[in-house]
């Protein structure tokens, strides 16, 4: 801020003035608000009275406009409060505003000073708080309620900014203050946009001028997260609100801010520590597919290899037939083909391992795909796998596959588990159909072993609870955040007709919902 | 003399058509099936038959294991060769001690599975 003025002693005696103890009398203590201005409407002198009504000390203010600190609520936005030269007798209503921002009313006249030659170069204008013309006790009253309200709003924990309809800044409370590293004067009369990094800075005055002409809320009332800049520059996350509203015939607009920088890297420190569990959770279940998929692919290996052996032992006894030989080939090649499935299987499951996008998939491909990864386990455990799909069909959901894959691959795999002591028949049932609603999907996969136990119920998705001797008891509580952050839940219970059922829903793509 | 026949079983259907491809092409006859159950239900082969069993453990309703106890209990000593991808799991060690003659871990050699056989079909002397 320039500041202009060396002291703020009151200038040298005007002209024909002998009695400066009079004059400072009249200047500290008679009540009277008094603002010298230059010729650019400048405040050169910023009096006792003033301070003390506005909270402003004259350093602050002197060299601001004089906008800064005396509105017209008259005056149409953009025209200049006040003529700095010529003189005025009218008296004219105005708001002298405070440093909290609120508007005191007071009326006031001008008149220009001139020197010797006639000529002005400033003009002082002098007003007197209007706090009369309403009841006594009322007044009291009111001012008991502008206490408050002053008193809410210098205290409150959001930044509170109100703007006028051209988007300049009338008023900033203290954590505003505090939020953006600017004093509350020196934001006065400068554009919102000074708080907004680019690109808003320059759509700003859009903005609001999009509203004022359609009344197309985008925020008003609504309230979103955005990027602001503090003064140093740097980038500062803030959620906003704004209310709107008219005083002295004239529309204003009070935002409501606050500093949401550290909850949004405490998200980001949970998605960072989620995503890590996840990779945690998917090398111990690949430790146990490495196995699974051993054998899985041994068995098209060994019959690849001991038929082509077969052939060529055929071939050196002169028994060959064309047509034994023809289907051994074939046999050959289906065989070779079902083991590059299975690679690519396993390849798929590792590789996505690192994307986070969200994609549109078909649950029930993915359940048919996470029972396939687990063929040779339910096989070895005599395990039956039974699909029951309703619904479904032609029906995606917007979900990060791997994650999902990943805790339907956790409640199959449990599922198994569960039945390891359980006679025969063992059956583990993928079941999946389009909620009531229509607008979930919902999976749920049953087993018929002992079910869970009641006490254990309600911690089955506390993280370390688990009741398995290796278990790291991470795998139900990663797969419900990881459920929870697609919007969908995950629930167990035990059915009336026996075994343990987990249920997990997601929310299904607009477009899928409500088909049949 | 009968031809000696081969007894696979092995639920896997081309590991399964493999060995039986492989067993002809030494004039041996074969006969498959897909679980314990299935051969058990079959009716155990005469001993004069000079048969053999090459048996698989990974089997669903009833493993290789409990087949060769099952058999050793029964003190048929049909000659077994465990054809299996994990040689080392406990079940390979259970048939093993229930008198299982060899285990032979896949893939494998023909010519090993071969000479498994023919030993296994000699007559004891």
């Amino acid at each position: 801020m320039a500041l202009i003025d060396e002291t703020n002693a009151w200038p040298a005696p005007m002209e024909g003035s002998h009695d400066t103890a009079l004059l400072q009398a009249l200047m500290d203590d008679s009540g009277l608000l008094v603002i010298v201005v230059d010729r650019n409407s400048r405040i050169q002198h910023f009096n006792g009275e003033c301070q003390r009504v506005t909270g402003f000390t004259a350093n602050e203010v002197i060299g601001e406009p004089v906008e800064t600190v005396l509105s017209n609520p008259e005056a149409p936005s953009g025209t200049p409060t006040n003529p700095p030269s010529g003189d005025s007798t009218e008296e004219h209503p105005g708001l002298l505003l405070t440093r909290s921002g609120a508007g005191r009313p007071v009326c006031w006249r001008y008149k220009a000073l001139r020197d010797e030659a006639g000529s002005s170069h400033r003009s002082v204008i002098m007003g007197t708080c209007i706090d009369t013309g309403v009841q006594p006790a009322a007044e009291e009253g009111a001012f008991r309620d502008h206490q408050i309200a002053q008193t809410t709003i210098d205290n409150a924990l959001d930044g509170i900014i109100t703007v006028d309809d051209a988007g300049v800044i009338r008023s900033a409370n203290p954590a505003a203050e505090q939020i953006f590293g600017y004093q509350a004067p020196e934001m006065y009369g400068h554009n919102i946009s000074m708080l907004m990094p680019e690109p808003h800075v320059s759509h700003h005055d859009d903005y609001i001028r999009r509203y004022l002409e359609t009344g197309e809320r985008r925020i008003i009332g609504i309230g979103r997260e955005l990027t602001g800049r503090h003064r140093d520059g740097s980038l500062i996350e803030l959620h906003l609100a704004i209310a709107e509203g008219f005083a002295h015939g004239q529309r204003y607009f009070v935002g409501f801010t606050h500093d949401i920088g550290p909850r949004k890297r405490a998200e980001r420190e949970a998605r960072q520590h989620l995503a890590q569990l996840a990779r945690t959770t998917r090398i111990y279940a690949m430790d146990a597919l490495a196995s699974s998929l051993a054998h899985e692919i041994r068995q098209p290996l060994t019959a690849v290899y001991t038929t082509a052996q077969a052939c060529l032992i055929l071939l050196d006894t002169d028994q060959q037939e064309p047509a034994t030989l023809k289907e051994s080939l074939r046999q050959i090649t289906r065989q070779a083909r079902r083991a590059s499935e299975i690679t690519d299987q396993l390849h798929h499951f590792v590789q996505q391992g690192e994307t986070n996008e969200l994609a549109e998939h078909d649950c029930l491909a993915l359940i048919d795909d996470v029972l396939l990864l687990l063929a040779h386990k339910l096989h070895e455990a005599g395990v039956w796998p039974e699909r029951h799909y309703n619904n479904l069909s032609q029906c995606g959901t917007k979900i990060n596959r791997v994650l999902i894959e990943q805790v339907v691959f956790n409640l199959i795999d449990n599922a198994i588990d569960a039945m390891r002591e359980t006679a025969p028949p063992r059956v583990v049932t993928a079941a999946a159909c389009l909620s009531a609603c229509g607008s979930w999907c919902e999976i749920e996969i049953l087993d018929t072993g002992p079910g869970i136990p009641e006490e254990h119920l309600s911690k089955l998705f506390t993280p370390y609870f688990t009741t398995k001797p290796h278990g790291t008891g991470q795998g139900l509580a990663l797969s419900k955040s990881i459920v929870e952050k697609h919007g969908g839940q995950l629930s167990a219970r035990n059915p009336p007709a026996g075994g343990a059922a987990f249920r997990l829903t997601l929310p299904l793509d607009q477009k899928c919902r409500g088909h049949a | 003399m009968a031809n000696p026949v081969v007894y696979v079983v092995e639920d896997d259907e081309a590991v399964r058509n493999a060995l039986a491809l492989l067993i002809c092409s030494q004039g041996w006859e074969v006969r498959v099936f897909d679980s314990a159950s299935a051969f058990l239900e079959a009716g155990l082969p005469p001993k004069e038959s000079l048969p053999c069993l090459l048996l698989d453990l990974d089997l669903g309703d009833m493993n290789g294991a409990e087949l060769q106890e099952y058999l050793q209990a029964q003190e048929h000593n049909l000659p077994t060769i465990v054809v299996t991808a994990k040689p080392d799991h406990s079940l390979a060690r259970r048939a093993s001690d229930a008198g299982a003659r060899a285990v032979v871990s896949k893939p494998f050699e023909a010519t090993d599975l071969i000479r498994e056989i023919e030993q296994a079909l000699r007559p004891a002397s």
